[in-house]
């Protein structure tokens, strides 16, 4: 017993690395997406206070509000377009064949105030929380393409799980032929990602437009995602796998919209069911 | 350890862990490099140093890097692997009998095990926590090489902190 607590004396630091270690990994595996803790919401928020603090040095005063009212002009726009649009064709008696329209997408403006591009896993924060109107689930767009997802929200600030992130998965479609399958990200490079799910019998043409397909209620039909740059799968297979090059550069996007569904929780009661989530 | 050597070390510390989290982090590198500057602060602990509170504060400047970059546990498995490394390099090559702590209350500086010595034990500390830190970032081996050139790459750049910092050293040693 004297020898065994000896020994155990000696190697302790080999007892207290494994312990740690495996509070670590635990950690880590427990939380791949992130840590839902208040204290982590705290740290977001006083990270970017100070990230902000740095933008805020580097921006031109006189280019800054030029830009935000342009911005602001930007996300009234969007909000015009026929795919932010819900159109109303009930209410009538009769079939009407120039249908109402309501407002179903609003765009909120925001600045990415940090960025990571060389994980696996790749968050934005910016500068708009739920003092907003920003919630968790919200889509982000920029002028080019799409960013993520909104993951976590603190009173001024959001972080992003971006599409460069190994568990995301966005529902786009071809622009021409309108077939709709899964953007995800293999990691690697930023500027690439893999779009699968699109049968075998549709005719891929290299440089075709991918485009959201609005099947979700995170983002409206037709943004802009890519293009097509080269075909992944071998002939004979059901589905096609197809490399996609962003239309967005990743690394210069500052200005992005947070897209709000004004019908989201209408959506989302539809989807109830008894036997579980359509 | 020192009183001195103590307040040195959590300075340290705080600076490193403050840089990492808020500056380092989001700097973008060609090449898809990434800078991770605060292992610095665990090769430069006091040789005195029990190996225990050796890997305790290694785990928690992992800790606090992980929470101001919000990934949990990443870090901190990587620094605590990084103090396991540096305890047992000391354990097989005990050069620690060779140095002349002085001033310095044992921390391992070039100036006492000799700039060879130092950048080979460095180098080992580094690279543990690199490899250890993007391996288990990208989940698995799926892009080994990849992987590698990026834990290469990324050491380096930590090894030329460890040298900027450590000349600094040296310049405030002299003054002294």
């Amino acid at each position: 017993m004297n020898q065994i607590l000896q020994l155990l004396r000696r190697n302790l630091y080999i007892v207290v690395f494994l312990l740690l270690e495996t509070i670590a990994l635990f950690l880590f595996f427990n939380s791949s997406q992130q840590p839902s803790s208040k204290l982590y919401e705290f740290c977001t928020a006083v990270k970017g206070y100070f990230i902000s603090i740095g933008g805020d040095v580097r921006s031109k005063d006189e280019l800054k509000a030029e830009n935000l009212e342009l911005q602001k002009e930007n996300a009234w726009l969007r909000a015009q377009i026929e795919s932010s649009l819900l159109p109303l064709r009930h209410g009538t008696d009769t079939f009407l064949t120039d249908s109402f329209y309501a407002q179903r997408y609003v765009c909120l403006c925001a600045r990415i105030v940090s960025a990571t591009l060389n994980f696996a896993n790749n968050y934005f924060i910016v500068d708009a929380g739920r003092a907003e109107g920003v919630e968790a689930g919200m889509g982000v767009v920029s002028p080019h393409g799409i960013i993520g997802i909104v993951d976590k929200v603190s009173d001024h600030f959001a972080s992003v799980l971006t599409v460069l992130h190994s568990q995301s998965l966005v529902s786009v479609s071809l622009a021409s032929s309108g077939y709709s399958g899964s953007l995800s990200w293999p990691g690697i490079r930023y500027d690439e990602a893999v779009l699968s799910d699109i049968p075998s019998h549709v005719r891929i043409r290299i440089g075709e437009k991918v485009v959201t397909s609005g099947f979700s209620s995170v983002f409206p039909g037709g943004i802009p995602v890519g293009c097509v740059e080269e075909v992944l799968s071998e002939p004979g297979e059901d589905f096609y796998r197809l490399k996609i090059r962003f239309s967005e550069d990743y690394h210069s996007v500052g200005q992005v919209y947070i897209v709000k569904d004004l019908y989201k929780a209408e959506l989302e009661s539809c989807k109830e069911h008894p036997y579980g989530q359509i | 350890m020192q009183r001195t050597s103590l307040w040195t070390n959590l300075i340290r510390f705080v600076f490193l862990v403050l840089l990492q989290g808020i500056a380092l982090e989001h700097v973008n590198l060609p090449g898809g490099l990434h800078w991770i500057a605060y292992p610095v602060f665990i090769v430069l602990l006091p040789l005195q140093m029990l190996p225990v509170a050796l890997l305790v504060s290694s785990f928690v400047a992992g800790a606090c890097v992980d929470l101001l970059c919000g990934i949990p546990g990443l870090n901190a498995a990587a620094a605590t692997l990084a103090a396991f490394v540096r305890i047992v390099y000391f354990k097989i090559r005990p050069s620690k009998d060779a140095l002349h702590d002085g001033d310095l209350s044992g921390t391992p500086l070039p100036f006492s095990m000799g700039w060879g010595k130092f950048l080979y034990y460095s180098g080992w500390v580094i690279l543990s926590f690199h490899l250890a830190y993007f391996f288990l970032e990208s989940f698995g081996f799926r892009h080994f090489f990849y992987v590698l050139y990026i834990s290469v790459g990324s050491a380096f750049l930590c090894l030329v902190s460890l040298v900027i910092t450590v000349s600094f050293f040296r310049a405030k040693a002299n003054k002294r």
